[in-house]
């Protein structure tokens, strides 16, 4: 329930804005070798969510088929280490070879990010050169922080600064480290060391690819999981380190609609099909904080937790037809 | 935990009360009665963003003692002060715990 961009319109001129950090800058990183890179993630995007470990945690799985392929038989892989003059040679190398490279950095610690220091969210940017001990910084990445609106940023750092941003500011949290490992979509190894960044490699890194009995695929049932899961805060009030991952599940959908409003021509209740799951998805990360604060406030509010999971459920129902004519449903596995 | 519902707070009330927040948080130091009820919340007078819009709906319950309804994210757009102070008289005045 933004103020003003809850409409399908507003949605179709966001266009990239609504991508999360990786999606942003994945997609920069593809434009030197892909046709439409933002066409495949828009047809990529689903929801489906996991049990996972620690208990009462939950894996996300954002795409249907894995953003990590890169079509040519190549696969981004995970690559670490702790030591910075190996780290610099590496990402020389990368940049030198495929004309940038994605690095893993974290949001507390990115000299242009608005988030507190302590903030170890993971996040996804691209470096594109180096010269004179500096390395360019090219992060497409924007949204709206709780410290105020977050630009992309575009300029030169320090060796120092970029090794600082690699590093997380503590140790990562169970709903990091499970982003981290379902980023793709599928499930991958991430290495350990201090510095992680993504290299091209020959073999597919896959370990788990999400589909049914385990995971909950269809996108109806792992709505209602999400709305039963987060209607018990109150509850188990750590539930709500997960609400930015339905941050990043609202992002992707917003973006999938903004890409179908600007490429497709829809008919009238085709586009009122869009507009209200455009408006349901806008509402949902709101809805989740507001209940967080609510329970914190010793209110529960099983009910209005619930009450938008529903009505998302039945926006998205309404959209499947619109989805599966112009090529952005994925069947269920 | 159950609550007694009655009735909501008046209009006027909630109109005040919406018009305060919505200054303070568009840092303006203007009379909050000065702003028409048909501005929009993130227009040119007015900055509200969905950050701000959670804090003011978590404020406005607790100021007026009211519970919000379970369906206030479920299909509605709030452009103007008017919209959010709608939501506001539409809630279920709280009389306690019991």
């Amino acid at each position: 329930m933004l103020t003003s961009t809850a409409t399908a319109a507003a949605t179709a001129a966001a266009g990239t804005s609504t991508l999360t950090c990786l999606t942003a800058n994945l997609a920069s990183y593809l434009d030197a070798t892909e046709a439409d890179p933002l066409g495949r993630i828009a047809r990529s995007v689903r929801l489906a969510v996991c049990a996972a470990s620690p208990p009462d945690s939950l894996a996300f799985s954002h795409h249907a088929y894995s953003l990590g392929h890169l079509g040519n038989g190549r696969f981004l892989h995970y690559r670490s280490t702790s030591d910075v003059p190996e780290l610099l040679a590496r990402l020389d190398e990368q940049i030198g070879r495929y004309g940038s490279v994605l690095v893993v950095t974290y949001a507390g610690t990115m000299a242009w990010s608005l988030a507190q220091p302590a903030d170890a969210a993971p996040h996804f940017t691209r470096v594109t050169a180096h010269a004179g001990g500096r390395w360019h910084v090219d992060d497409a990445f924007t949204a709206l922080l709780p410290a105020g609106p977050q630009p992309p940023y575009h300029g030169w750092v320090s060796t120092a600064d970029l090794a600082r941003a690699m590093t997380a500011p503590k140790p990562l949290e169970p709903q990091h480290r499970l982003r981290q490992r379902h980023v793709f979509g599928v499930a991958v190894d991430v290495p350990d060391g201090t510095y992680r960044w993504l290299e091209p490699a020959a073999d597919d890194p896959a370990t788990d690819i999400p589909r049914t009995p385990r995971w909950t695929v269809d996108q109806a049932a792992a709505l209602d999981r999400l709305g039963a899961y987060f209607a018990e805060m109150h509850q188990h009030p750590d539930r709500s380190r997960f609400i930015d991952d339905v941050w990043a599940a609202a992002q992707h959908h917003l973006f999938r609609y903004a890409h179908l409003l600007e490429h497709c021509h829809l008919d009238g209740a085709d586009r009122d099909a869009v507009a209200a799951a455009v408006t349901a998805w806008t509402g949902v990360t709101m809805s989740l904080h507001f209940a967080a604060d609510s329970v914190a406030r010793g209110r529960a509010r099983p009910s209005l937790v619930t009450t938008v999971f529903g009505a998302l459920a039945e926006a998205e129902r309404r959209c499947q037809p619109v989805l599966s004519r112009y090529g952005y449903r994925h069947p269920v596995r | 935990m159950t609550t007694t519902p009655v009735a909501g707070p008046d209009r006027q009330t909630v109109f005040d009360a919406v018009k305060r927040l919505v200054a303070r948080e568009s840092r303006l130091s203007i009379d909050p009665q000065a702003i028409p009820d048909d501005e929009a919340l993130d227009g040119q007078l007015l900055r509200i963003t969905s950050v701000g819009l959670l804090g003011m709906l978590i404020r406005l319950e607790d100021e007026l003692s009211v519970t919000l309804p379970d369906d206030i994210f479920v299909g509605r757009v709030m452009h103007t002060v008017a919209d959010l102070a709608t939501v506001v008289t539409a809630a279920t005045r709280t009389t306690g715990e019991r």
